[in-house]
């Protein structure tokens, strides 16, 4: 508060502080033994100020009053460096002061990390007890307290924790190898390790790795392709998210800047963020700006409704604040982030999705994806595949993934399940791992390239 | 206090309080960024951000148990309690009957170039001129979009042991890039060129150069049909592949584990016999050079492939000890986390030309590749869109090709490589110049 005050005598446009203290525990265990259990504890301000149109921004672990200082000049020095001025209109933002707890049953820094240990192994040996099956798995958890203050008047305290777990099973069989991943991950205290069913994710990470040493390389080419909602969810933020923040937009690296009321995608397509979602992993009441969180519609049967915007780009481009700006800790500058982002599920069957596909592909599971929404290009990968001959499920595939076009892809949309799936990962961005929640139905596309033999 | 200071200060008190064995790595890290970007339709942006980051880390031994645990609050308080605590976990946690004991002092590798003086009073303002003049120029050039950023960064690194080992060294690094985006009869088109080095020398100019050469090639799109095509790869987009595909199987830990292609094929041939891969922790200026790895060993330089056989994995001192041997001094830390194997500077060296894309007749130009992290880092799979990529006939850039995968396994990549040629950089862990591999299997 102090510096905010102090602030306040250097003729700056806008003066933030972030403080934030966390503790985190991080174990990860290789075929029954623990590689490395490492808990600790950080602690940083980030200062980020505003003058003509120039940001500065400093971040310190040094948190002596003589440092901090220091730090705030350094921030006010960036925004006062001799550039080329303009006008930056930050959305009007409500005011807030408010305090904000996670309700938790086990605070993560009073469960002895012996206990965190022998929860994970109860997932090790499980997966290990399917044959010569091999696992890799990781508990992580995080509790943090965070302060933010601005010159409007903001002041805001948030305690928040979350627990993330995840194994990779390798199996070996006739000489082939394969993998498999399962995850969760959710904000929460220690007793939220109880919803995870760990024994039950292991084993089925575990007989998957197995199942997939028999599984042929998925061919090449353009095929129709049937996605489950993990993989939809990965679409959803890879293929549409990125290229809704407005940041992007505004800098002219998304192919959906000036599109909005028009039609990119197909009927089916609805796309929405909603950081409102009670423990979901992407989940948080207010953004790093002191903006509370919301639901949006982004894409609402085919049309572009709106861009995930923070208090800049909602200034600057005349769109609702949505409360999108995220930053991964006091190291790092909010940028505009998505929080949890899914796709809505329709009204039909995977069977009918199926039906009239003459040679198309079954993809299920995600293993991660890439965009650059500047050319509209992406790239996901998933973790099981299975041939589609007559509308059936046949022969299963391996090493699947795929790439398409944004504007295309969308388009050729031609079917939504009714049931959802969700799955919990950290982004990337501009150097920062933010933690979010992808989602949907299973979908149904035309046509799409896939990669392969 | 110096950074190695505080680590001293770790190893002691941890040896009061009842620890058999300790090493603490400890680092000061400051940063200055400058950003900007110019948008055609009037959007512009500005910032400088500045960033310093303390921190310390602790291994602890209490009868074969090893634990870590690491904090950014440094004053004594911080110190004890941050070393109670790794105690108390090492108490805990049950013990490593394979843990042979932390790593005896054998000196430090004489390196060079890893720190100039300057960075500690970087040029600022010319930075400031430099990315407004490159800004200025994009928009004078009629291009859509135009990002440019520069970056100086200094670490000091302190590791001490009760071993004996006690290691203090400076590192500094500058960042700069420029990032375009040009638009003509609907086609879009991205031109990047980065540039990451030990000197401080303000290299944006040139990049700009390079960006806008790739911006203006992909302006064009090539069709091509799918099918066994020659690639070649640009550092950008071969780094991230051999990241995902290759550091990890050459990785102890996998290996020993049984968890890479590279399990025990030692002595066989794994890649074209042109190919050679060094990873050499003391090359001159090079971006993960250090005299001393995350634990205090030496660096060296180890053969990994030569001839197209597989000669070694990388190891840190448990693994090596493992199998009786020494540390290849690729242990990897930071204060936050645990040591774990990593290559230093991965150097690709084989069959050389002068100006490689002159020599094929028709090819893809890699410059950049989606899902890499999407690679099955057990077998080496991977299945990754290649962009930007550009259709090269006889010798010359054709134009961009869109939405085409490259596919395939690692260990069928390294016995397809061909040669290699032109400026040799470094991107992350791997030094290579362009290079070519034959009969890669391209989707559309």
């Amino acid at each position: 508060m102090w510096l905010v005050d102090k602030g306040s005598e250097m003729d700056l446009d806008f003066l933030e502080v972030r403080y934030q203290r966390f503790s985190s525990t991080k174990i990860e265990m290789r075929d029954g033994k623990v590689f490395s259990a490492t808990p600790g504890e950080e602690e940083g301000v980030a200062i980020r100020s505003l003058r003509n149109g120039v940001w500065g921004f400093s971040t310190t672990s040094d948190l002596d009053k003589k440092s901090l200082l220091q730090a705030l000049k350094y921030s006010v020095k960036g925004a006062k460096s001799k550039r080329k001025k303009r006008e930056v209109k930050l959305a009007p933002a409500p005011v807030v002061e408010d305090e904000v707890r996670i309700k938790v049953r086990e605070e993560l820094d009073e469960v002895p990390i012996e206990d965190k240990i022998s929860w994970l192994r109860r997932g090790d040996e499980e997966a290990r007890s399917v044959d010569g099956v091999k696992a890799t798995s990781t508990y992580w958890d995080y509790k943090e307290k965070k302060v933010v203050v601005n010159s409007d008047g903001t002041f805001l305290k948030i305690e928040n924790s979350w627990i993330f777990f995840d194994i990779w099973a390798y199996a070996t069989k006739n000489g082939v190898m394969q993998s498999y991943r399962e995850r969760f991950a959710t904000l929460g205290g220690f007793e939220s390790t109880e919803k995870i069913g760990i024994e039950e994710r292991c084993r089925k990470a575990a007989k998957k790795a197995l199942e997939l040493t028999e599984a042929k390389p998925a061919p090449g080419g353009r095929f129709p392709v049937v996605i489950d909602g993990v993989l939809s969810g990965l679409l959803a933020h890879e293929a549409v998210g990125h290229a809704t923040e407005a940041d992007s937009v505004l800098r002219g690296l998304s192919v959906l800047k000036g599109k909005i009321g028009e039609k990119i995608g197909s009927e089916h397509v609805t796309l929405i963020d909603d950081a409102t979602l009670g423990e979901m992993f992407g989940s948080d009441k207010y953004d790093d700006e002191g903006v509370q969180s919301k639901r949006k519609v982004l894409i609402k049967n085919g049309v572009l409704k709106s861009y995930l915007t923070n208090r800049e780009t909602s200034g600057e481009l005349g769109l609702p604040l949505t409360g999108n700006a995220r930053a991964q800790d006091y190291r790092h500058p909010p940028l505009v982030r998505m929080t949890n982002t899914f796709f809505k599920p329709g009204d039909m069957d995977l069977d009918e999705l199926l039906e009239g596909i003459k040679r198309g592909i079954y993809a299920k599971g995600g293993r991660g994806g890439q965009v650059s929404p500047a050319e509209g290009v992406f790239q996901f990968g998933a973790q099981e595949a299975y041939v589609i001959e007559k509308g059936e499920i046949g022969e299963r595939l391996r090493d699947f993934s795929m790439s398409g076009f944004i504007l295309e892809t969308l388009k050729k949309v031609s079917g939504v399940s009714k049931d959802f799936d969700v799955y919990p990962s950290f982004c990337g961005k501009g150097g920062q791992w933010m933690r979010n929640t992808t989602g949907g139905p299973h979908l149904r596309i035309e046509e799409i390239t896939v990669g392969g033999k | 206090m110096t950074v190695l200071d505080f680590s001293k200060r770790v190893v002691e008190l941890a040896m009061k309080l009842g620890a058999d064995e300790v090493d603490s790595y400890s680092s000061l890290s400051k940063s200055f960024s400058l950003q900007g970007t110019e948008e055609s339709s009037g959007f512009s942006d500005r910032s400088a951000r500045t960033e310093i980051s303390r921190g310390l880390g602790v291994r602890v031994v209490v009868g074969k148990s090893v634990s870590y645990s690491y904090t950014t609050s440094l004053d004594e308080n911080g110190i004890e309690k941050v070393v109670r605590r790794a105690i108390d976990l090492a108490r805990a946690k049950e013990k490593d009957p394979e843990f042979r004991g932390l790593p005896e002092p054998k000196g430090i590798t004489k390196v060079e170039g890893i720190f100039d003086e300057r960075i500690e009073d970087p040029p600022l303002e010319e930075g400031v001129q430099l990315i407004d003049g490159v800004l200025a120029e994009s928009m004078e050039k009629g291009l859509k979009s135009s990002n440019s950023f520069l970056s100086f960064g200094l670490k000091e690194v302190g590791i001490s042991s009760s071993s004996g080992i006690d290691v203090e060294f400076k590192e500094s690094f500058v960042q700069q890039g420029v990032y375009l985006l040009s638009e003509k009869g609907g086609v879009t088109s991205l031109g990047s060129s980065f540039s990451e080095g030990r000197e401080v020398q303000l290299k944006l100019e040139e990049c700009m150069e390079e960006a806008l050469e790739y911006s203006e090639a992909g302006l064009k799109v090539e069709k091509i049909n799918g099918g066994d095509w020659t690639i070649v790869f640009h550092p950008d987009a071969l780094a991230p592949l051999m990241e995902y595909g290759f550091s990890q199987a050459i990785d102890s830990y996998n290996v020993q584990e049984g968890k890479s292609y590279l399990s025990g094929k030692i002595g066989e041939r794994v890649a074209s016999e042109d190919l050679e891969i060094t990873d050499m922790g003391d090359m001159s200026s090079g971006l993960r050079t250090r005299p001393v790895d995350g634990e205090g060993v030496p660096t060296r330089s180890t053969e990994i492939i030569k001839d197209g056989v597989l000669l070694n994995y990388l190891y840190d001192s448990y693994t090596s000890a493992k199998e009786n041997k020494e540390s290849t001094g690729n242990a990897t830390r930071d204060f936050r986390s645990p040591v774990k194997v990593a290559p230093t500077n991965l150097v690709l060296r084989g069959e050389e030309s002068k100006s490689p894309l002159e020599e094929i007749e028709r090819g893809l130009l890699v410059k950049g590749v989606m899902g890499a992290h999407s690679t099955n880092i057990a077998t080496g799979a991977f299945s990754v869109s290649a962009n930007p990529a550009y259709l090269i006939e006889n010798g010359e850039i054709k134009g961009q090709v869109r939405g085409c995968m490259i596919a395939g396994t690692f260990e069928e990549l390294l016995r397809k490589y061909s040669f290699q040629g032109g400026e040799v950089i470094q991107r992350g862990f791997l030094v290579a110049p362009l290079v070519v591999f034959e009969g890669v299997k391209v989707s559309v």
